[in-house]
């Protein structure tokens, strides 16, 4: 048969126990962190400012950066491969409403033409035909 | 030295650590004993105790002295031991049955640990009830706190208090009965 139980009956004891000597250490092992802490805290200020100061001219430099960085990238492209993303129709209509006359001369200039099977199809010449054109040009020049 | 003392002396930057330290040793005793109670292990209890007035020392500069200090530190160490008791039961996706299980075979296995049966026992049915109400039920009986203290360090009303130690003394009777 259980018999009844009064918690009022029965002495109050503490079963836990702590290592000897432990609280004659702890509050020196208290005072450890809090000097940690403020100095956590003085040591913070400082750099935190510090940052804040080199922010404003490094974001300046990094802006600085990235526009020279996209200008030089863009000027690295080769003019044949800009040249080659222009759409035909687009060429045509530029030479066909510029102003500007081209000669043979200007075609004399383009590396391009050292290739005879470039030059036969892009000026619709013979190759002896254009050497012989560049030929009379320049001996004209040299009479003048 | 009172706490009013301890506290005009913190106030003043070249007095701080002597009455920082005073009032380490003043309440380091029962700042411990009321965490071991709840987190039964001793090393857990350091780490937790050296938080508290860790934080003590953080915000005492803000303590309003509407509340006695003692329920202050108080209502931090018990905040410390709902939280680290709470982790404990996310981190190993236990349910509550399974962390008041690991306890109680602390209760058996500690070597800082001692007392009869029946005193073992006690602490063992303590474990079933939930945190709060242990919490409770520690702070009325064994630190013999009053009602209005309590309170306080809670933040629930008298009435709440009494009805949960009221239930918490039958529940442990009850278990105390079996076998």
């Amino acid at each position: 048969m259980k018999k009844d139980f009064k918690l009022s009956e029965l002495p109050k004891h503490n079963i836990y126990q702590v290592p000897e000597g432990y609280f004659d250490t702890l509050p020196m092992r208290v005072m450890e962190h809090t000097a940690g802490a403020v100095q956590q805290r003085r040591s913070w200020i400082p750099v935190r400012s510090m940052v804040r100061l080199a922010l404003a001219p490094l974001l300046l430099l990094l802006i600085l950066g990235s526009v020279f960085f996209l200008n030089s990238a863009k000027e690295q492209l080769p003019a044949s491969a800009e040249f080659a993303a222009l759409h035909r129709t687009d060429i045509i209509t530029y030479l066909s409403s510029s102003q500007e006359t081209i000669e043979s001369n200007d075609f004399a200039q383009l590396s391009a033409l050292e290739d005879h099977d470039l030059a036969a199809d892009f000026l619709n010449v013979s190759p002896e035909v254009a050497e012989e054109e560049l030929e009379y040009h320049n001996l004209n020049h040299i009479e003048y | 030295m009172e706490d009013k003392e301890i506290l005009e002396k913190f106030a003043n930057p070249e007095s701080r650590n002597v009455a920082f330290n005073q009032l380490v040793r003043k309440y380091q005793q029962k700042v411990y004993w009321h965490i071991r109670k709840m987190v039964i292990d001793h090393d857990d209890t350091d780490d937790l105790t050296q938080e508290v007035f860790l934080k003590v020392w953080k915000n005492l500069e803000n303590f309003r002295q509407d509340a006695q200090l003692f329920t202050w530190i108080y209502r931090i160490a018990t905040n410390e031991c709902l939280t680290f008791l709470a982790s404990k039961k996310r981190r190993f996706f236990l349910p509550i049955n399974d962390v008041a299980a690991e306890l109680s075979k602390k209760i058996d296995a500690s070597a800082t640990i001692s007392g009869d049966e029946i005193q073992l026992k006690l602490q063992k049915a303590l474990l079933k009830l939930p945190d709060k109400q242990r919490l409770v039920f520690n702070m009325k009986y064994y630190d013999e706190m009053k009602y209005e203290e309590i309170s306080q360090v809670l933040g629930t009303s008298v009435g709440a208090l009494k009805a949960s130690y009221h239930h918490a003394v039958k529940k442990i009777e009850e278990f105390l009965k079996q076998d």
